[in-house]
């Protein structure tokens, strides 16, 4: 395990270690060993072996001990091995095997990262956009009509649907902004709103037979054609062409923010309204334009979904990764690329939790918990700092920035 | 009972000292259990709701249980947290080289059907899905609920004083809305025969856009509350068909004595106990036993991709019996729900519900 | 809390909202007139519409009201559009406009009940009851936000704060057998994430607003796993809690229509009442409430005449997550019983919205979680009484309404000057 590596090594070495890890990277990596630790507190607790020795805790307290030593490592060794790399699998079915974990990582990072952007994107503007789930509905609205409604060429109709995609999620992060610009709506609330009505929206949606399949009932839209589908990379994995838009949005995301001026007024925007506007900045344009934006980019997300893995438009199509995008955005602190390795890390979570659920039974909500405990920690760095008695390197954490309900 | 709820306080005591432990673990937990002696492997994805749903989740995998206990074989289960997790959990219980696979609902159907057709060898059963065709490794097993819920329809208008009963849904899906149809034409069955003008509220048939749901198969508190307006509407027999959202209805009819209750799926009187005293009957749908028939064609290698459909004449689906209610039915509705039963099974009287399941062609 | 303090300086007393008049008025307006097309026109002639007055267990009767639907649905909406317009003549008096406003809602929703139940009955007091129900894990949700937000801290956490208060009533009533006990320790399950809250937003800085998001994150994944690991194996010892019935106020419960409505329901209802007299008194009336608002809008000036900020707001986020969790304990032992995963689905937003729409005051805040509490029993009923309506528009009813209310009628309403702002003493 890291945590068991680092500790003693951080004891003997000499400060610059020391200020490195008190540094923003160092941070990071210790706000996920501290969310790890607590986790494996509860992974003992609730272990049905566990359990049974602290029955007899006083009598032979060292069975505890070992027990949940035990549950804690075989749950962390399957966590690691869902995530990266089975070498077991290595000789039966290969390195493609072997690296099929990786894979997974990858392919459920995919609408991790795109909802990450989105968010992260809004929130450079000074918005707090909770609405991606609804955005990544609208968009596997959009996305999937186009996909079995149509029967086109795949380089025509592959990216049809992803423009769809956007289109349709840039509507719905749009009503926010509009509303903001508008009639000064918080955004918080609105896009909350937001995100039920899509709910709804969607199921109403799957009552109709334009949407259903042909002589069925079920809520559940025919198949996108395979014209339409993100290709896969290697058959036998789910990996798809996804993830390289994915990249390319964080690249666009990245040089919209840093290179263009746009961008720069988003950030002027986000940084202070009121000194955009007598700078001449038109503020509510810009609340518009950079919601259109991110639900555009929210709605990438659900073309992962609907054009990558399920294929289908479903009620529950967006499976809760709107909510993960806002702690992807905040583990990758906002930063476009922040928000690729934060994707990749929480999708590697979420594939080595479904592992750690076939391995050894550990609740998959487990995986819920570390996530917000990494992202409560990071977002203190003085309580990581204390915790491992750091140098203090002083200027406030990015999540420090704390603004009130009026801005 | 009492005893054990203080020795549980006792427990929780002793982790305030000792800071480790927790009650006795007496039932399935998610890591496989080894039951029986053979090395078959039983395995079941469950959805989003989990196996501890106490709805078509829990009935699939006591189907799963019962035969882990009746064949000596082994089990596990995998639940999946949203729908993302399907296509991966089928796939890593293929590479657990399980004997057969359990896969519930129409959600999973095109990952069970991807997954049976990357793994022509492994075998696939589908609780409310069709089989496919194409596959002959993967079966589907579907029920006609309505059937059996247009006898409680019938029933449920007979036995009203107010002259209104009503219903309601989880999600207006065929698997839901298929019970609802069946026990709104039971009611225009009955008034036909009858003479009478019984009311549904709830549910028409001829009027799919509206009716009641609840939104999901959670939340109880819209079960109680959907329960309180029906009977603040005059009704006086419920037919929730929301699975552990019913147990909201079932509160609300025994907390204010002024409504029974069928119930769905299992039977109520057993699978609720708490609320035995206001369950009229229940509209059984043996998810269960037709699980475990499947596991039992699998161990014994006779396993086909033939579609199962339950039925009031296979007896995959029909009532329980009145329990407590038993007195108070009066023997000759007894008697022509006995006539409507055979009714139905020779096709003199036609269950007309298009959520009817429709057999693959 | 010491009294030597030095007393609060009179420029900082009662937070004046000025509410944006003329859009307000505009809009019930133009909400008249569409009442008037809408239901006039669209009823059908003909039919009756009756509205049923007792739920049949009062001592005095009163009889069903019945009438013509298409005359009512006309009349209601005049009698809606002449409200607006008294609106609007009240704020160029400027006299007080909500009765004038709360008049226009009565009509509006019997205009509109006029059309949608046109051929059938309606349950009057049985729709408020539930109604009422339904707002109370709203009440307590938004009153939690009054809380923390007049002292400065904005919190997004009720979801999370209603969520672990449900969970930890159920277990404690389940462990018990006892639902008070339930209910006395369903304020611990909020007080624990009002802890977090307070120590990473006051100690440590964090944005509230991130930070209320991760505590729901950790809510739900804390009550889940454990419901995964011990309350669902073991339902029979952990999660299966005895609860309130309704109590009725001897007297009070007997006056017609009002009395079954307010004073026929369970305890948790009862202690809503008291909570939102308490905070509101408190608020306005006390100097602790004084204290409170001057560090919600000017810590500095707060901090120099003497008040501890941090400390104010420190004790007020705690007294909230607990309020907050008491409301979670209506969840568990005051409907349903059992526990269930996210079985709070999305109310804690519902209360933050209300406490925006009720421009954090405690009144306010109520009469916004009423109005959500009726939007979503009228979806309730009207499904069973069978409208034109999809069922899906019905359930998303609420929602739009908060989305248009919050848009349109309350606009950029203006929270606590230093809501969300940490307080560094410099």
């Amino acid at each position: 395990m890291s945590d068991t590596k680092t500790k003693p090594a951080e004891k003997s070495s000499p400060s610059r270690l020391r200020t490195a890890l008190s540094g923003t990277a160092g941070i990071t990596f210790l706000s996920i060993v501290m969310a790890l630790v607590i986790g494996a507190f509860f992974i003992a607790f609730s272990d049905p072996a566990v359990q049974e020795a602290s029955g007899y805790l006083f009598a032979r307290p060292l069975d505890t001990f070992s027990a949940a030593w035990t549950a804690v490592v075989e749950a962390y060794k399957a966590l690691l091995t869902g995530m990266l790399f089975d070498p077991a699998k290595l000789s039966s079915e290969g390195l493609v095997g072997a690296l099929r974990p990786l894979s997974e990582t990858i392919t459920m990072a995919t609408p991790l990262i795109l909802g990450g952007l989105a968010v992260a994107l809004a929130f450079r503007a000074g918005l707090f956009n909770i609405g991606a789930e609804g955005q990544i509905i609208l968009g596997s609205i959009f996305a999937a009509y186009i996909g079995f409604a149509f029967d086109l060429p795949w380089f025509i109709h592959l990216p049809f649907a992803v423009l769809g995609a956007f289109v349709g999620g840039a509507i719905w992060g749009g009503i926010a902004g509009f509303l903001k610009a508008k009639t000064g709506a918080h955004e918080v609330i609105t896009t909350i709103m937001l995100n039920w009505i899509a709910i709804y929206l969607v199921a109403w949606l799957l009552t109709k037979p334009a949407f259903l399949r042909e002589g069925r009932l079920d809520p559940i839209s025919p198949p996108v054609n395979s014209g339409a589908e993100y290709p896969t990379i290697v058959d036998q994995w789910r990996v798809h062409a996804g993830i390289i838009v994915a990249v390319l949005c964080a690249a666009g995301v990245a040089w919209l923010l840093d290179r263009s001026t746009l961008g720069f007024q988003f950030r002027a925007v986000g940084a202070n309204p009121s000194a955009a506007r007598t700078a001449g900045m038109n503020v509510g344009r810009m609340y518009i334009l950079v919601m259109l934006i991110a639900g555009g980019l929210a709605g990438l997300a659900g073309s992962a979904q609907v054009l990558g893995t399920e294929k289908s438009l479903t009620g529950g199509i967006s499976a809760g990764i709107g909510f993960d995008a806002i702690t992807v955005a905040l583990l990758g602190r906002a930063n476009p690329w922040g928000v690729v390795a934060a994707g990749l890390l929480f999708g590697g979570l979420r594939a080595g939790g479904l592992n750690m659920q076939t391995a050894t039974g550990t609740p998959i909500d487990i995986v819920l918990v570390i996530q917000a405990l990494i992202v409560l920690f990071i977002a203190a760095p003085p309580l990581v700092r204390s915790v491992f008695r750091l140098p203090e390197t002083g200027g406030a954490g990015f999540m420090q920035t704390a603004k009130g309900w009026n801005a | 009972m009492k005893k054990l709820r203080l020795a549980a306080v006792g427990t929780v005591a002793a982790i305030a000292l000792a800071g480790c432990s927790s009650a006795p673990d007496d039932s399935a937990d998610g890591s496989p259990a080894a039951t029986g002696s053979s090395d078959f492997l039983a395995c079941m994805v469950s959805d989003a709701g989990g196996i501890d749903d106490r709805s078509f989740n829990a009935n699939a995998y006591k189907g799963v249980q019962d035969a882990a206990a009746e064949f000596g074989i082994q089990e596990k289960f995998l639940e999946s947290k949203s729908q993302t997790d399907y296509a991966p959990n089928i796939n890593s219980l293929v590479n657990d080289d399980c004997g057969i696979i359990i896969t519930v609902g129409f959600l999973m159907e095109d990952a069970t059907k991807a997954g049976a057709k990357a793994n022509p060898e492994e075998r696939f059963a589908i609780v409310d899905a069709a089989s496919d065709p194409d596959l002959d490794n993967m079966k589907g097993l579907l029920f006609n609920s309505a059937q059996s819920s247009f006898l409680a329809g019938y029933l449920a208008a007979g036995m009203s004083e107010s002259g209104k009963v009503a219903t309601f849904g989880g999600l207006a899906i065929p698997s839901v809305t298929s019970f609802m149809d069946g026990y709104w034409e039971g009611v225009q069955y009955y008034n036909q025969e009858n003479g009478t003008n019984v009311e549904v509220l709830g549910w028409d048939q001829n009027k799919p856009a509206a009716g009641s749901f609840a939104g999901g198969f959670e939340d109880q508190a819209k079960g109680q509350q959907l329960a309180k307006n029906f009977i603040q509407q005059g009704a006086d027999i419920i037919f929730p068909v929301a699975g552990p959202v019913g147990l909201g209805a079932a509160k609300e009819a025994q907390t204010t004595g002024k409504a029974a209750v069928i119930w769905v799926d299992s039977d109520g009187y057993e699978s609720a106990p708490q609320y035995k005293d206001v369950f009229l009957t229940s509209v059984l749908k043996k998810i269960d036993v037709a699980v475990k028939d499947t596991i039992g064609t699998a161990v014994n290698d006779e396993f086909t991709s033939e579609e199962y459909i339950g039925t009031l004449e296979n007896d995959g689906t029909g009532l329980a019996p009145f329990h407590d209610f038993e007195d108070q039915v009066p023997a000759e509705l007894k008697a022509q729900l006995d006539e409507i039963k055979q009714g139905i099974i020779d096709g003199s009287i036609e269950v007309t519900s298009p959520n009817q399941p429709q057999p693959s062609s | 809390m010491s009294v030597t303090q030095a007393p609060a300086p009179e420029v900082l007393p009662e937070v004046h909202i000025i509410p944006p008049v003329p859009r307000l008025v505009k809009v019930l307006i133009g909400l008249g007139v569409f009442a008037i097309v809408v239901f006039g026109f669209f009823t059908p002639t003909g039919e009756d519409v009756t509205f049923q007055l007792t739920l049949g267990d009062e001592a005095l009767a009163l009889p069903d009201v019945t009438l013509p639907a298409k005359i009512s649905a006309i009349v209601f909406s005049v009698l809606a559009l002449l409200s607006a317009l008294g609106a609007m003549w009240a704020s160029r008096k400027e006299k007080a406009q909500w009765p004038f406003t709360s008049a226009f809602g009565v009509f509006f929703v019997l205009g509109f009940l006029a059309w949608a139940v046109a051929g059938a009955t309606i349950n009057l007091v049985g729709l408020l009851q539930g109604s009422l129900l339904l707002a109370v894990p709203l009440v307590f949700g938004s009153m939690s936000g009054v809380l923390c937000e007049r002292a400065g801290v904005i919190n997004i956490a009720i979801e999370g704060q209603l969520l672990t208060g449900a969970f930890v009533a159920a277990v404690v009533a389940s462990l018990t057998q006892n639902a008070y006990l339930g209910l006395i320790a369903a304020p611990l399950g909020g007080l624990f994430i009002g802890l977090l809250l307070a120590i990473f937003a006051i100690k440590y800085f964090v944005d509230q607003v991130i930070l209320g998001v991760v505590l729901n994150v950790l809510a739900v994944g804390l009550t889940s796993f454990f419901y995964g690991r011990l309350l669902a194996p073991n339902q029979e010892t952990w999660n299966s809690p005895p609860t309130f019935t309704p109590v009725a106020i001897p007297v009070l419960s007997d006056i017609p229509i009002l009395g079954p409505i307010l004073f026929n329901q369970n305890i948790v209802v009862y202690l809503m009442y008291i909570v939102v007299i308490v905070i509101n008194v408190a608020l306005f009336r006390t100097k602790w409430g004084l204290r409170v608002r001057a560090v919600g809008e000017h810590p500095t000036a707060a901090d120099t005449v003497g008040i501890k900020v941090n400390s104010v707001r420190f004790r007020n986020v705690l007294l909230g997550g607990m309020v907050a969790g008491l409301g979670g304990a209506f969840f568990t032992v005051a409907s349903v019983g059992a526990f269930g995963k996210e079985m709070t689905a999305g109310k804690g937003f519902i209360a933050l919205a209300a406490l925006i729409f009720g421009r954090w005051k405690p009144l306010g805040a109520l009469a916004a979680a009423l109005f959500f509490g009726f939007a979503d029993n009228l979806q309730s009923v009207l499904s069973i009484i069978g409208t034109p309506i999809p069922s899906e528009f019905m359930l998303m009813t609420p929602y739009l309404a908060t989305l248009l209310a919050v848009a349109g009628l309350v606009g950029k309403v203006r929270a606590p000057a230093a809501d969300g702002i940490p307080y560094k003493k410099s």
